[in-house]
């Protein structure tokens, strides 16, 4: 017989305020509520994170959360989630990425709370039931590539690294930070979270091991979605091209002709293939997702870098849009961005905001020191260079769109009104293809991030049967599958709260979200993993519920802070044209319908009303709180004038 | 795959193919310690993130029994019948 413990790790507890250190097991009731990782995370934001806590307070708290399935060999299992109260826009959110959730696992810790702030720069060195907050003075400075190095060159590669860079440091609500060099902790400035608690990095070396209830079982399963990974039939593809594979399905659209043309256009293959030098995989993973990369021009040129980001057909449009015209260029500039720890869908949309208003002539050249602002390489370095060191014009760019915009007046506001939601642009845009992800970007409780809403509806034209089956797969009700594949189409909206659950289910047990995963992954599966994990009983349909369960505390905590459904919303310019590669195009439904705003209204009710929300504010009803077990919360929302 | 036999196969290493999943440790471990834990695994691999390929060992706690390659999804590691052998068979 095992324990929780030895299965699931214990909650480390770091004041840097106080430097105490305590360890807190976790109990058998939260553990079936909300499983772990994302969902134990917005248990404990709740609790901690105090409401109306200024995001760069030594008050904020920034909870680590290690993979439920980490340290095992699950696939995909190795995702690290950091919950805090965000400095871009004030939601209280999850970054994750992959690498890093399993070494924690592996030390002993689901869970790593950090509270209070350091008086001097500190890293936390956390060796299983060694764990000490060390001076960083001499890391200080440093970015986040030689931050790592560093750590381990004095530690050993073995160890886990998360660091912070230039931008962590100097505060900006537009930095982000790495697991390992590899998995992107983004969107919302953790980094500068971490920076204002004079916190470096997060040192991790797990040799405690992960102890199994049930090892034959546990690895029946992992044999078999090994297999299925294995061969899945476009592994090949995915190795060489990662996620941007899934805009191979929309070749037919785009009038391409194979995966590497949507990929690689319109820099051109050659280019890509003379820069492509290999895989980068998280822990676990027989899928890799991320190309390594050479820089082969600047400061840096025979950097190798994880690029992830420029391999994907929507970051290419959003380079090309602030006037990089090389593949190299690209590299370089997204590399100086990982180095330093600057947001790339932030800053390249901040970038094109400045750009536009320059060109309006709301911003001169007395606002810049005569540097003219241009669509072209030299502008693009020269901004990033200032949003790192925060000076100059380019420093108002690294407090992120809302502060950005009030520095300059009421035209920028207009403009970030009409193109972002809680305070930044959404990933994809919705006149290209409509789909869950869109709906997800608007309702998103801590910005626009799509991810939770990946669904079959990635792709144009799927049949009514690939719906059916999927939300069947997820144990939808009849009931529910009758309102979303209706005679008139798939009704993404209401689609849309069930991918979000899974997608929470998935970050609760820790697992990767990458389309091999979600595919292979499933309620029934899920379960079976952490039971013969964990010896705990749990049936598929209470796993689902605890997602469920885990996505309403997220809306809950962000209830409290004020956010309703005035913050959800399509920003106005995706209800204007788009004219792109010589075509127009209109905001549209997936089954082709011209959409405009009352239609989007409507379609915010469904969402609301299928997740048995009060469709009016866009919130938790106090029923269905209390139908998920979450009545205190009810009875807290209640107090403070909030439900 | 039939069990591999350390008479008739070698274990080939390409680390240039190495892409640092950790599947191999995490199989090892399992099989000597009964629980999850990459340190203890008789394989080790020294990897540091966004560079090409690794530094691959064994350790003396390693009997041969190549759950390891059979296991490599990047074909890092390599099960190949020995030449001996091979000349035995001809």
């Amino acid at each position: 017989m095992i324990t929780l413990n030895q299965s699931l790790g214990q909650i480390l507890h770091v004041d840097l305020s106080t430097r105490q250190i305590a360890t807190e097991p976790i109990d058998v009731d939260t553990t079936l509520n909300f499983i772990g990782g994302f969902g134990i995370n917005n248990k404990l934001g709740y609790e901690l994170i105090k409401p109306g806590v200024a995001p760069l307070s030594p008050e904020n708290v920034i909870i680590f959360g290690g993979s439920t399935l980490g340290g095992t060999l699950a696939p995909g299992s190795s995702k690290i989630m950091a919950t805090t109260k965000f400095p871009a826009n004030g939601t209280i959110g999850t970054a994750s990425g992959g690498s890093c959730g399993d070494a924690l696992k592996l030390a002993g810790y689901g869970q790593v709370v950090v509270t209070g702030a350091a008086e001097k720069p500190v890293f936390l060195k956390i060796f299983d039931d060694d764990v000490q907050i060390c001076d960083a003075h001499d890391l200080w400075g440093k970015d986040i590539w030689q931050t790592v190095d560093e750590l381990h060159q004095r530690y050993g590669t073995e160890c886990s690294v998360i660091a912070i860079g230039l931008t962590g440091e100097k505060l900006s609500a537009i930095s982000l930070t790495f697991a390992n060099k590899t998995g992107h902790l983004g969107r919302g400035g953790l980094p500068a979270v971490m920076g204002s608690k004079n916190l470096k990095a997060l040192l991790i070396r797990g040799r405690k091991g992960v102890q199994i209830a049930d090892r034959k079982g546990f690895m029946k399963i992992v044999n078999s979605m090994h297999k299925s990974l294995m061969n899945l039939p476009y592994r090949a593809d995915w190795l060489g091209l990662g996620i941007g594979i899934g805009f191979w399905g929309r070749r037919s659209e785009w009038g391409q002709k194979s995966a590497a043309d949507v990929v690689v256009n319109p820099y051109g293959s050659t280019e890509f293939e003379k820069a492509w030098r290999g895989f980068l995989a998280c822990p676990t993973c027989p899928v890799s997702c991320k190309s390594v990369i050479e820089v082969r021009e600047g400061k840096h040129a025979g950097d190798l870098v994880s690029a992830i980001d420029v391999t994907l057909p929507m970051e290419r449009e959003r380079v090309q849009r602030i006037g990089l015209t090389s593949l190299h260029q690209a590299y370089e500039i997204l590399d100086l961005c990982n180095r330093n720890g600057v947001d790339v869908l932030d800053f390249t949309g901040l970038v094109d905001m400045a750009i536009n208003l320059y060109e309006e002539k709301v911003i001169t050249k007395g606002d810049t020191d005569g540097f003219e602002l241009k669509r072209d390489y030299e502008t693009v370095k020269k901004l990033l260079e200032q949003v790192v060191h925060r000076e100059g014009f380019g420093g108002l760019l690294a407090d992120g769109f809302p502060a950005f915009a009030k520095s300059i007046g009421k035209r920028a506001q207009e403009m970030v009104a009409d193109s972002t939601v809680k305070g930044h642009e959404p990933i994809l845009d919705p006149r290209e293809h409509f789909h869950t992800w869109n709906i997800t970007e608007a309702v998103n409780p801590r910005s626009p991030w799509g991810q939770p809403g990946n669904s079959p509806a990635f792709q144009p034209g799927r049949s009514p049967k690939v719906f059916t089956n999927y939300l069947r797969r997820l144990l939808v009700s009849e009931d529910a599958i009758e309102r979303i594949c209706t005679p008139l189409g798939i009704n993404m909206a209401r689609l849309a709260r069930y991918a979000e659950d899974f997608y929470s289910l998935c970050s609760c047990i820790g697992i990767c979200v990458r389309v091999p995963f979600v595919q292979c992954y499933n309620p029934n599966i899920a379960s079976q993993l952490f039971t013969t994990l964990t010896g705990l009983e749990i049936r598929p349909e209470d796993f689902m519920l605890a997602g469920e369960r885990s996505w309403n505390m997220l809306k809950a905590i962000n209830v409290r802070e004020g956010f309703d459904r005035k913050d959800d919303k399509f920003p106005k310019r995706f209800f204007e044209p788009l004219l792109i590669k010589g075509k127009v195009l209109t905001l549209k439904d997936y089954q082709g319908k011209q959409l405009f705003e009352s239609d989007v209204d409507t379609l915010l009710d469904d969402y609301y009303d299928e997740r048995g929300w009060d469709f009016k504010r866009g919130i938790p009803t106090r029923d269905k709180l209390v139908g998920l077990s979450l009545g205190s919360i009810a009875d807290d929302l209640k107090r403070l004038g909030k439900l | 795959m039939a069990e591999y036999n350390q008479r008739v196969f070698d274990i080939l290493v390409h680390p240039e193919k190495c892409v640092g999943c950790l599947i191999c440790q995490l199989r090892c471990s399992l099989r000597l310690t009964n629980s999850f834990n990459p340190a203890r695994a008789a394989i080790l691999i020294d990897r540091s993130s966004n560079e090409l390929g690794a530094s691959i060992t064994f350790t003396d706690a390693c009997d041969g029994c190549a759950i390891c390659a059979r296991n490599c999804p990047y074909g890092a590691l390599e099960l190949k019948r020995k030449e001996s052998i091979k000349n035995d068979n001809a």
